[in-house]
């Protein structure tokens, strides 16, 4: 089992036709993942990787009964891109698109959330579910099926915080990564309310970064939660008001609910293991796994 | 991010049908006076800094120009001085509209007691309103905030008209935050803005031509952003680039916790593509900020890693052999044995450990490391 993606997902990309879009259709092509199709304007009736492409995301949905999409069409597109999924109701979108207007990334959420559909993004680095589904910015050979899930902003920071699973011979039910920027479709809160739910997921690794709110609500889920959750915010030695990479993670000096320090503090309140390094992650899931276990027993 | 300076704000909120002081900059100033002298600083605070003066005659002007010119606020030189008419005294209230990204809609925010600092004044004071973004701002809502600023009496047309102005302002001009504090209602209806601090987003300039970001940050920083990389300067021993904004922040974490100190950032973002010539140049940049030891971190699962180890081999062969302090690279991924062929027979200390890397690189550094 697995959240958003899995085997029976009917996957398309939207802008197939481009260098992403091709890049990203030969790895699932080649990873098994299932893709049914794509989409480019004025390219339909054309092949990619040996799945049709089509004019639209409707037609798309017509011909093949797709319900997820990767995106990665450039900023400017992205909105009305966005609005074209949803409109044809597709479930679970990613959109890898990087420096999109945040005043388009609020529409497309709001979009999302009438149609009562998940997107990842913008800047997100997508979702895979290792064996079943890859519409991630993750490397099938570098993740491993197993019990753990993971949520983060971040896409590059998985990679570690996986490689420290695997260390510890463990394995991962999703990976879903959020998105860098300021407004994103989903939040930490959405995505641990579905792994809670999800049979095939025993605990959770969360990895938060600086700026907002988004953790604190998290800390709130967790609360309500019976799986173990591991939590890692980065910044936590990251100045005051200088911009660290993503858009989304700068701790205004003077809002200190949204430092890293006062996020790890709320998510260790709540009930989270709390590391300060990255590279602790796995020995702290094998702990409060260790952990559960005995209070199961006792 | 952009930050615009308040004269730059004006301008933006006069072209949208606002009504503002008539000012100019420095040595201008408009013809009549009593006139108020301010700072142009991106930052609030300037009042309790001293960046706000009154003059009533133009040698009052000169001088209090003269004084808030040699300001520095927090931690930003004056730009300019800005010289305006003082607005006929009236209600000072708080009028504002920003991007919550939170609740991931724009969100109005109006409150009667304006001029002062917005933080303090107690929450239940303020009204808020969160906008649907598809829906925009609705008449009964604008109403709403419009009587909010109008606790003693009906508002006037004018109030009700900057209500649903700067709600269209913060969407049409795809800004971040368009705040009016003091938004001053005179006796006679009129409404006018003695503030403005507006942040736009750089992401929607493909929508309005000639924006273009402000330099905010250090020397170092700037280069960087020219170079299409990310560069965060800090006052510490080691100097280290990442691929990925999160691995960049957990790298600090890494290296602080552990002992270490840390020099300057360099986020990689989409440099690589640009080659190991262009790559050279950014480990170059990252060498003149002195640090004690360059650390690079680079876990690719998709780019290749000898594409990074020939920028950084080509970077110690144009500084000569001293000429870079010590190096210590972490790679892992795609091409990962290519990339360890290019550095190994150069003076470097290569891994594929992230822990062990950042453990070296505080060694070198000559600091003790605190843990493994």
């Amino acid at each position: 089992m697995a959240i958003l993606v899995d085997a029976r997902s009917r996957i398309l990309i939207q802008g197939i036709t481009g260098e992403t879009g091709r890049a990203y259709a030969a790895r699932m092509v080649a990873a098994g993942t299932p893709l049914v199709g794509g989409t480019s304007p004025g390219k339909a009736g054309q092949a990619v990787e040996g799945v049709p492409v089509f004019a639209t995301i409707a037609e798309a949905v017509a011909a093949t009964g797709a319900d997820c999409v990767l995106s990665s069409v450039r900023p400017a597109a992205a909105l009305a891109a966005m609005t074209e999924v949803f409109e044809a109701g597709i479930r679970v979108a990613v959109l890898y698109t990087e420096n999109v207007p945040v005043h388009d990334a609020m529409r497309m959420r709001a979009l999302a959330r009438a149609r009562g559909a998940c997107l990842l993004g913008p800047n997100s680095a997508g979702v895979i579910s290792p064996g079943r589904a890859n519409l991630a910015d993750l490397n099938d050979a570098r993740v491993r099926a197993g019990r753990i899930g993971v949520v983060s902003k971040s896409g590059t920071l998985t990679y570690e915080v996986i490689d420290g699973l695997h260390a510890e011979g463990l394995g991962e039910s999703t990976v879903v990564c959020l998105g860098g920027d300021p407004v994103v479709g989903t939040g930490f809160a959405e995505i641990l309310r579905l792994f809670e739910a999800d049979p095939g997921t025993d605990a959770v690794v969360l990895v938060g970064e600086p700026g907002g709110a988004m953790e604190h609500e998290a800390a709130a889920v967790v609360r309500t939660m019976r799986k173990p959750v591991v939590a890692y915010v980065t910044g936590q030695r990251a100045p005051p008001a200088k911009r660290m990479g993503h858009a989304g993670a700068v701790s205004g000096a003077g809002a200190e609910a949204t430092t890293a320090a006062a996020k790890l503090a709320a998510l260790r309140s709540a009930g989270c293991t709390g590391v300060d390094i990255v590279t602790d992650v796995g020995a702290a899931m094998v702990a409060a796994l260790a952990a559960r276990r005995g209070a199961h027993a006792s | 991010m952009i930050r615009l300076l308040e004269h730059e704000g004006k301008a933006l909120l006069g072209r949208r049908g606002f009504a503002i002081p008539e000012g100019a900059l420095f040595p201008g100033l408009p013809p009549t006076g009593p006139w108020v002298v301010k700072a142009q600083v991106p930052v609030g605070g300037r009042g309790k800094a001293g960046g706000i003066r009154f003059a009533a005659t133009t040698d009052e002007v000169r001088a209090a120009a003269d004084a808030v010119a040699r300001l520095v606020i927090g931690g930003h030189d004056v730009r300019a001085v800005y010289v305006e008419r003082r607005v006929p005294p009236g209600r000072e209230v708080y009028l504002a509209a920003h991007v919550d990204r939170d609740l991931g809609c724009p969100v109005m925010l109006a409150c009667p007691a304006g001029g002062v600092d917005i933080e303090a004044v107690p929450h239940e004071r303020i009204a808020r309103v969160a906008v649907d973004p598809l829906a925009g701002l609705g008449d009964e809502d604008a109403a709403m905030l419009a009587r909010a600023l109008s606790p003693d009496g009906p508002p006037p047309p004018a109030l009700r008209r900057a209500v649903a102005d700067l709600y269209r302002t913060l969407v049409e001009e795809d800004a971040e935050l368009v705040e009016i504090n003091p938004l001053i209602v005179g006796a006679d209806g009129t409404v006018t803005a003695a503030d403005a601090r507006l942040i736009l987003d750089e992401d929607a300039a493909f929508r309005h031509p000639g924006r273009r970001a402000i330099p905010e940050g250090t020397a170092f920083e700037e280069e960087a952003r020219r170079r299409g990389v990310i560069g965060i300067e800090l006052d510490g021993d080691i100097a280290a680039m990442m691929n990925g904004a999160g691995m960049t922040m957990a790298t600090l974490d890494q290296l602080v916790a552990m002992g270490g100190s840390v020099r300057g950032l360099v986020e990689l973002h989409g440099a690589m593509a640009r080659g190991p010539d262009h790559l050279a140049g950014v480990v170059a940049l990252m060498a003149s900020l002195r640090p004690r030891v360059l650390l690079f971190n680079i876990y690719f699962q998709f780019r290749n890693l000898d594409t990074v180890a020939e920028g950084i081999a080509r970077a110690i062969h144009a500084a000569g052999p001293g000429g870079l302090p010590p190096v210590v690279v972490r790679i892992r991924g795609v091409r990962e044995a290519e990339a360890r062929r290019i550095l190994e027979p150069l003076d470097c200390w290569v891994t594929d450990d992230f822990a062990r890397a950042c453990a070296r690189a505080i060694e070198l550094s000559g600091r003790p490391v605190l843990r493994r």
